[in-house]
């Protein structure tokens, strides 16, 4: 047809239809909706509720009042705000730097570096803390000895420092190198797309390669950089584990760790108090993603990267091409060995001891024999396994049969469902949990006798990653030429066979490649693991994280390592979905 | 099994408000027969046949097929309730099955399913119909465009189904091959007796293929008929223009006819054709000659004698072969012809044109107004 065609004029009838002959699909949709809008509704009525959730004593202002008369939740704010704006600073400096000087120039092991900067995907944001409080805390932590041991060299003595993890600053630091590794695959691809002939056009106009770099690469590469930061930016904001590990101890708060402080510290708890945290912290989130989103769409339009397979020129970088391998090899040790290591020698330790001659003698793979004779280790890494599976198979297809309907379906209110999805994506994870907490606590969900359970964990995983999942799967279904669907139609077979024997299998390296993503983040998920553990539900990662509070950080460390042995091979395996997935696209 | 469409209407939203992609069209397909729905793009042709088919849904109006009535007020029967077999335009073969799977899933997952033994039987009958046997458990992804397109016959065919709706199938073919399947098609469905509704924009095609076409046009049918009447008896200019080359000489009726026959004076000579009945002396009217029925010619011979001579120069002449394609330059027009005189035309010649009364279609002047309507 010649006319654009927007809706069909009349198109609520075979809709209804396809709806109609399809209850499955119906009840699905429907419970994915009250899936993400139970709980929401539930986190903003109980903010208005006194007492535990379970034993309301009415309705209230009284817990607005209290969190805006609070000083600490402002500092919490200015906290999670600096430390977000700071950190993504940091992180938004390395990573272009990086796929400037690996995509760009002629560095020394550029493949290497390449594969080597996703390493830190493998290793959960707990565990980062967890070594670099060991590395860095003031007395003895193990970097802080050897540095000590330098500064005695010169003369200088000190008996603690000289640096602090449990500090803003620390908190920072941590944040700003974590975030690396997603905002370099964010950029990569935009170096490595961006048409040379805008550089080679500076360099024939007599500027040279940092004057090219500063006017030319950057400003043009402008959008997806902002992109990147933006989204750095949202996620520091949620940053849940290096806050609690890190800042809890120095008595600095976040909103994230705010809320786990009032639900699950304080004494007593003040679930109300939390839901207003939890409201407040979920609104500051949605203007965020809105303004996100916006900057998004406007971006799109003045975007130089144009998608054509150009071969991108090396910029040689002369004898700078060391100082840029020095300094990825210092990221490096920074970002991954150090804490790897830290987390191996103490796992081999009966206990913590910054690394000596003597403390090497004392070596031993007790706590390993520990660990695996823990009455609970075994119920712990078949919760774990399970939350991992069912959590990513779950979200996978709820996500596609969203996705399909907001797709394809000549159903009206696809765009609604289509917001609806992105929704979770606002929400943090310890929000998400919260609001499952007193969802579950309180009718009608309380009839199910699911609080404390593996099932609200799997929900709370779902809930969370199911924004991803609908926009992988939107635009894998988008690809599908429509007259594959309606070929199947014709030869007879229903809206659910088609989707399940045409669409489904030729999607199928987009779902894969989503069900490893899901899966990887639920094996190192944490904030929402934690939140809703009971005694029936414990994951690798709270064991750990329990270990570690009941003080037998060795036990903990040796934990860490197992389950960072578990994730590198699922990380490349994932990275090897994605590549193949957008090689189809390509 | 024959199939009616009757009062079809349906209006798309567009960004300039709502157009309408069907304006009441209707029309029967008798049993057996091979039916096609010819025009351009966007009028309307496709959104006929994917209503058929239950692909898309009309704002108003009835379809049948048989005795059962499958979209009307109140009724919707799914696509994959009826019995129809559909060829799509980008063939639409599953690249994640072999030929063999992608024929047997209509057996396989419609309601009513064929029992496994059986079902192998249908599936090779099926790929023998289109020759394709030797390779049903070829991957689909290793087929060429022609190959594909015969496995979707196969797969259109494998239910036996009652109707068969075929959307511009060879549109994404070369041309030899194009004139291969369409004599292919053509044959099979013959030899299936299997009623067919073909949709294409490609006029030899569908003179090609059809016991009947309809012309359409803005979402209504112009014209419908057997093939010759729609290229030798045209009722519209449109119609006249869209099945073939034409060339138009604006007139009107001169008094006086016998026999039917009558004159129409026009700036380029007076033209003796056939009158239609109603054609009052006066009338302003228009006179379509096909360019293969003019005749040029270097001499003059005789002069027009019964038939109708005009006398134009030659502007360019393309030389095809067996014939030479000019345009000649008669008065203020330009008009196509053919010629078997290849050495003797080229540019810059004068020319005569001849051609019999029988050759001339009156149309009345304004007609194509009266249609759009």
């Amino acid at each position: 047809m010649g006319l654009r065609t927007l809706a069909p004029a009349r198109g609520w009838r075979p809709s209804w239809d396809v709806l109609r002959h399809n209850a499955l699909l119906v009840v699905i949709l429907g419970l994915l909706v009250a899936l993400i809008m139970i709980p929401v509704v539930r986190l903003i009525i109980n903010s208005f509720i006194e007492g535990h959730p379970a034993i309301p004593d009415g309705w209230t202002l009284k817990n607005y009042a209290t969190a805006f008369g609070m000083p600490l939740f402002y500092e919490a704010l200015v906290t999670t705000l600096s430390l977000a704006s700071v950190g993504t600073a940091l992180t938004v400096v390395i990573a272009v730097l990086f796929a400037w000087l690996i995509e760009r120039t002629d560095m020394p092991c550029r493949n290497l570096a390449w594969t080597l900067i996703l390493i830190p995907m493998a290793i959960p944001g707990v565990l980062f803390a967890l070594g670099w409080a060991l590395l860095l805390s003031p007395n003895t932590g193990a970097m802080n000895v050897l540095l000590r041991d330098v500064f005695g060299w010169f003369g200088v003595e000190m008996t603690e420092g000289p640096i602090n993890i449990y500090s803003l600053g620390g908190l920072i630091f941590l944040d700003g190198v974590r975030g690396v590794t997603t905002v370099f695959l964010m950029v990569v691809g935009a170096f490595r797309m961006m048409d040379p002939s805008l550089e080679e056009a500076a360099r024939v106009s007599k500027a040279g390669t940092v004057a090219t770099f500063f006017r030319v690469t950057l400003p043009a590469l402008s959008p997806a950089i902002l992109a990147a930061t933006m989204y750095s930016f949202i996620s520091s904001m949620e940053s849940f584990e290096a806050p609690l590990a890190i800042g809890l101890p120095a008595n600095i708060f976040v909103l994230s760790t705010l809320i786990f402080f009032t639900t699950r510290i304080q004494a007593p708890l003040d679930y109300g108090l939390a839901a207003v945290f939890g409201v407040s912290y979920m609104l500051l989130m949605v203007f965020l993603l809105i303004w996100y989103r916006r900057a998004m769409r406007n971006s799109e339009r003045f975007s130089t990267v144009t998608g054509k397979g150009f071969r991108p020129r090396v910029i040689s970088i002369g004898k700078w091409r060391y100082a840029a391998l020095g300094m990825f090899v210092v990221y490096f040790l920074l970002a991954v060995v150090a804490p790897f290591c830290v987390l191996l020698w103490t796992s081999l330790l009966p206990g913590y001891r910054p690394p000596s001659l003597a403390a090497m003698g004392t070596m031993t793979l007790a706590n390993y024999v520990e660990i695996f004779e823990t009455d609970r280790v075994f119920e712990v890494i078949w919760n774990t396994l399970v939350l991992m599976i069912v959590a990513s198979t779950v979200t996978m297809i709820l996500a596609f049969m969203a996705s399909w309907v907001i797709v394809r379906a000549p159903v009206r209110g696809r765009g609604l469902l289509d917001s609806l999805m992105f929704v979770p994506h606002a929400i943090p994870g310890i929000v998400i949990a919260l609001a499952l907490i007193m969802a579950f606590l309180t009718p009608p969900l309380r009839y199910t006798g699911l609080y404390g359970s593996m099932a609200v964990l799997v929900l709370g995983l779902v809930v969370a990653y199911i924004s991803f999942g609908t926009r992988l799967m939107n635009s894998a279904i988008m690809q599908i030429q429509k007259e594959l669907e309606q070929a199947a139609y014709v030869s007879g077979a229903g809206t659910m066979k088609t989707l399940f024997h045409i669409t489904l299998p030729l999607l199928f390296p987009a779902f894969a490649a989503g069900w490893v993503w899901v899966a990887v983040h639920a094996l190192r998920a944490f904030s929402i693991p934690l939140m809703l553990s009971s005694k029936n539900n414990e994951v690798f990662a709270v064991l750990l994280w329990e270990f570690w509070e009941n003080g037998t950080a060795s036990l903990a460390a040796g934990l860490g390592v197992l389950l960072i042995a578990a994730l590198i091979p699922l990380t490349l395996l994932m990275r090897r979905f994605i590549l193949q997935v957008s090689g189809q696209q390509r | 099994m024959e199939v009616v469409v009757r009062d079809l209407t349906k209006s798309f939203g567009t960004l300039e408000g709502n157009v309408n992609a069907l304006n009441g069209l209707g029309f029967h397909v008798a049993r057996g027969e091979f039916y096609t729905l010819l025009g351009p793009s966007g009028c309307g042709k496709s959104t006929t046949l994917r209503c058929i088919a239950g692909l898309e849904r009309a704002d108003g109006g009835e379809i049948r097929i048989g005795e059962r009535q499958v979209a009307g007020p109140d009724v919707w029967i799914a696509p994959n309730e009826r019995p129809i077999g559909m060829v799509f335009q980008s063939y639409a073969i599953w690249p994640h099955m072999t030929v063999y799977r992608n024929v047997e899933f209509p057996l396989r997952q419609s309601r009513n399913r064929v029992r496994k033994s059986e079902r192998e039987a249908r599936v090779m009958e099926a790929l023998t119909l289109v020759q394709m046997e030797e390779l049903a458990h070829r991957p689909a992804p290793f087929l060429s465009g022609g190959q594909q397109q015969r496995v979707a016959l196969a797969r259109a065919l494998v239910s036996r189904p009652d109707v068969l709706l075929l959307d511009e199938p060879l549109s994404n073919l070369d041309a030899k091959l194009r004139e291969e399947l369409r004599f292919e098609i053509k044959e099979l469905t013959r030899r299936l007796g299997i009623t067919s509704i073909y949709v294409t924009h490609d006029q030899v095609e569908a003179l090609a293929m059809s016991d009947r076409i309809a012309v359409m046009h803005g979402g209504r049918i112009l014209q419908e008929g057997t093939p010759k009447d729609i290229y030798l008896r045209p009722r519209t200019s449109f119609v006249a223009q869209f099945v073939g080359q034409v060339n138009f000489f604006h007139g009107t009726v001169a008094p006086g006819r016998e026999h039917g026959m009558g004159v129409i004076g026009t700036p380029q000579g007076r033209l003796r054709c056939m009158l239609p009945d109603g054609m009052a002396p006066g009338a302003a009217a228009l006179v379509a000659v096909r360019p293969e029925s003019l005749f040029a010619s270097t001499s003059r011979g005789d002069g027009a004698g019964d038939g109708n001579m005009i006398e134009g120069e030659v502007e360019k002449a393309v030389f095809l072969g067996d014939m030479v394609d000019c345009q000649v330059r008669v008065g203020a027009e330009c008009v196509r012809a053919r010629t078997s005189e290849v050495d003797d035309i080229a540019a810059g010649r004068r020319v005569y044109l001849r051609f019999t009364p029988e050759s001339c279609v009156v149309l009345p002047a304004g007609a194509e107004a009266a249609a759009a309507e």
